[in-house]
């Protein structure tokens, strides 16, 4: 389902930031590192070496925290519109990428931290038009950073994420060369236990 | 702790923008050059669409992604020409900017390899320049006014608020100036998108006293189905009392023993399959009634394309039936059938008692280019009747035609075969000029005859404008001219001067009388006028002046 082009993704985030700033964030303390969280975070995305993808991008991460180590599931789906040979290509990258990263916190207290890790991605290619899908996947690096509020034990951040992807090359996609790699900025909810 | 919040702050700044500073990998270049997408990369593309008002010139330029064939600058009655290796030109015009007047038009046409595009342009329904009516002045063969003192009149009415066209009224008067007849069009905005408006009643009046004699009314409407369409055009004429009957300023004709008084053609686009329609078609229904209820005749031609988007045809099948008291029976049938988007093989039956027989086969084989090189008409039993070969020369143009008749296997000449020659010049003025020469043969008994028996010289101009065209006879080893037309045009390719010949010396022709044709700044003619050599005019003529809105 592509999202309604005249309501970004991002304005809901942004209505949602806000809501949880005015009734939140005065009782809202950094959040302290847990010994396991499950996670869940939304925002949009963009894909910095596929810049012709211009139409607003969503995304959705599910995660699992362990002390220091960080596995999730990623997916983020990117849009653009395009008039090719008389044709108008409504094309659409979904990517679906399993990561495990290390977590770092730059504060004593885990309010602050960084992600390094490798993903495994698989993505699909739809150019509509009565071409069919092409599917294809890679290996890559994950990285980001994020911050974390504890509002009454669930915690509430946000957080940016860089998928490292390299240009598909020897596994493009039938001969179109694609770089799936993303940026993601997201709203995330983590439930520590 | 100020201190870790600004360094993390600052390193994911730093790799975002890292991050956002890779280099583009330019995915729309590569859907462009892509193998999967090049099947979409035979287009044509026609730069004028149906809203577009043109002028007097109609001229649609047909624009494509790739090469058309360059051999294909001498066709012979060619309806376009190359304007560049990879647009066309089309040519047509119309004399009058009426509002009823209207130009529609399919274009298909091969490209340098043989292959047909994956699509066919349509022009939609172009009309001409909004004009709100016109005067005219008649002459004599002198030059001297004789128009009426109550000329006819002609004009054209808009809604007052949509601006868009309404009605258009002509009424034409006796030589005594008594109102004659009026005849009244009205307009109403189309529903097909690819057209304006259209004509939606038309009624004849007699005399001062505007009595009817009869008129018709048209509706069109459309329907849309998920994916597919049906265009529905019913059309009814009436006699003067309103009752349904023939109305003779537009009749149906008579069909199956019947006058037709209404009309219904349907025309539908099935991007997916029906009960009983399948997917990838065109059906055009044409219905004739007798009454508002009752069919008399209906003719249905049902076209499959490998896909409705690209419109390359598998088959067509005509049939048309006589219809009594809902019966339909087949009454004649024929079915074309393509391969790879090119016609192959033509079929007519015969049809008896509503059975239809296989009459003749017309059977097409091609090169690799998908021109002709052999078309044999077949009889019911599959054997060859007539054969007509074709040769092409090292620029894939037609160079030599041949007919046969055929007879227990063995060929023996049939009328009609020519060759086909072409030069390319240059003008003293340095500009590129192009001949084509036709050299027809006639049968010594039943082989072709060594000596031509005429040919027919065309000359084009540069922007492929036809510019003279020679008729020779042939005799004793010699040609003899025996008519020469000459042909003018202005830059709008429209023809301003006819120019005919004296040929008493038909190896020294001079110039005679010629046609003068005059358009005004829209391109619309407002006179044919005939001159003798020295520029006099010898008949009468009119001259028209349209005022646009």
């Amino acid at each position: 389902m592509k999202p309604n082009p005249a309501i970004p993704t991002w304005s809901y985030l942004a209505a949602l930031l806000l809501c949880l700033g005015i009734f939140c964030l005065p009782q809202a303390t950094w959040a302290q590192q847990a010994e396991m969280s499950i996670g869940l975070a939304s925002g949009v995305s963009n894909q910095p070496e596929e810049k012709d993808f211009d139409r607003t991008a969503q995304t959705l991460d599910l995660s699992f925290d362990w002390q220091a180590l960080r596995v999730g599931y990623n997916s983020a789906t990117s849009y653009m519109d395009y008039n090719l040979y008389e044709v108008d290509w409504a094309v659409q990258l979904a990517t679906t990428s399993w990561y495990g990263a290390w977590r770092w916190d730059l504060t004593e207290k885990g309010g602050f931290y960084t992600l390094l890790g490798i993903t495994y991605q698989t993505f699909v290619l739809s150019l509509g038009s009565g071409v069919g899908d092409q599917n294809s996947q890679a290996y890559g690096l994950v990285y980001g950073t994020g911050m974390q509020y504890d509002l009454d034990g669930l915690i509430f951040g946000m957080q940016w994420m860089s998928f490292k992807v390299p240009s598909t090359g020897t596994k493009k996609v039938v001969d179109i060369e694609l770089a799936t790699g993303s940026n993601q900025l997201q709203l995330a909810a983590r439930i520590p236990f | 702790m100020k201190h870790l919040i600004k360094t993390s702050l600052i390193c994911a700044l730093g790799l975002a923008s890292l991050a956002s500073c890779r280099s583009d990998n330019k995915f729309k270049e590569g859907m462009a050059n892509s193998e999967l997408l090049l099947p979409y990369a035979k287009y044509l593309k026609i730069n004028r669409s149906y809203s577009t008002r043109v002028g007097g010139a109609i001229n649609p330029q047909v624009s494509s992604s790739q090469a058309f064939d360059s051999g294909y600058w001498g066709w012979e009655n060619q309806e376009a020409s190359l304007s560049g290796t990879t647009a066309l030109t089309y040519r047509a015009t119309w004399d009058q900017p009426l509002p009823t007047n209207s130009y529609e038009s399919y274009y298909l046409i091969n490209f340098a390899d043989g292959t047909w595009p994956r699509n066919y342009v349509h022009t939609g329904v172009l009309r001409p320049k909004e004009i709100t009516g016109y005067t005219y002045e008649d002459y004599d063969s002198s030059g001297n006014v004789t128009t009426s003192s109550t000329p006819d009149t002609y004009n054209v009415a808009y809604d007052s608020q949509t601006g868009l066209i309404s009605a258009a009224s002509y009424k034409t008067y006796t030589t005594a100036g008594v109102l004659d007849l009026t005849y009244i069009y009205s307009f109403t905005t189309d529903p097909r998108s690819y057209s304006d408006y259209y004509q939606s009643t038309y009624a004849v009046y007699s005399g001062t006293s505007l009595t009817s004699l009869g008129s018709q009314a048209t509706t069109i409407s459309v329907v849309t189905s998920g994916n597919n369409e049906v265009e529905t055009t019913t059309q009814r004429n009436y006699n003067s009392s309103g009752t349904l009957a023939d109305f003779s300023y537009s009749s149906f004709g008579t069909k199956n023993g019947s006058t037709a008084v209404k009309y219904v053609h349907q025309l539908g686009t099935y991007t997916d399959a029906t009960t009983d329609i399948s997917s990838d078609s065109v059906v055009a229904t044409e219905t004739w009634y007798s009454d508002e209820t009752t069919a008399i005749y209906k003719k249905v031609v049902q076209s499959y394309y490998e896909d409705i988007t690209t419109r390359v045809p598998i088959s067509v099948t005509s049939s048309e039936y006589t219809v009594s008291g809902g019966t339909e029976t087949l009454a004649a049938k024929t079915v074309d059938l393509y391969t790879d988007g090119f016609l192959t093989t033509q079929k007519v039956y015969t049809v008896s008692s509503g059975v239809a027989i296989l009459n003749t086969s017309t059977v097409t084989t091609r090169n690799s280019r998908g021109r002709p090189t052999s078309v044999e008409v077949q009889n019911s039993s599959g054997t060859a009747t007539y054969r007509t070969d074709y040769t092409y020369d090292s620029s894939y143009r037609l160079e030599t035609v041949r007919n046969y008749s055929i007879s227990s296997g063995a060929d023996s000449c049939a009328a009609g075969s020519y060759d086909m020659s072409y030069t390319q010049y240059t003008s003293a003025a340095g500009a590129t000029l192009y001949g084509v020469t036709k050299t027809t043969y006639d049968c010594s008994g039943t082989t072709l005859s060594t000596d031509p028996s005429g040919r027919t010289v065309t000359t084009y101009d540069t922007n492929f404008d036809k510019t003279s065209v020679e008729v020779a006879t042939y005799a004793s080893g010699t040609f003899t001219l025996t008519s020469k037309l000459g042909y003018t045009y202005n830059s709008s390719h429209q023809i301003t001067q006819l120019q005919t010949y004296d040929l008493t010396i038909p190896a020294f022709p001079t110039e005679a009388g010629f046609t003068s044709y005059l358009y005004d700044s829209n391109g619309f003619l407002t006179s044919t006028i005939t001159q003798n050599s020295d520029g006099t005019t010898n008949a009468s003529y009119r001259i028209y002046s349209y005022t646009y809105r």
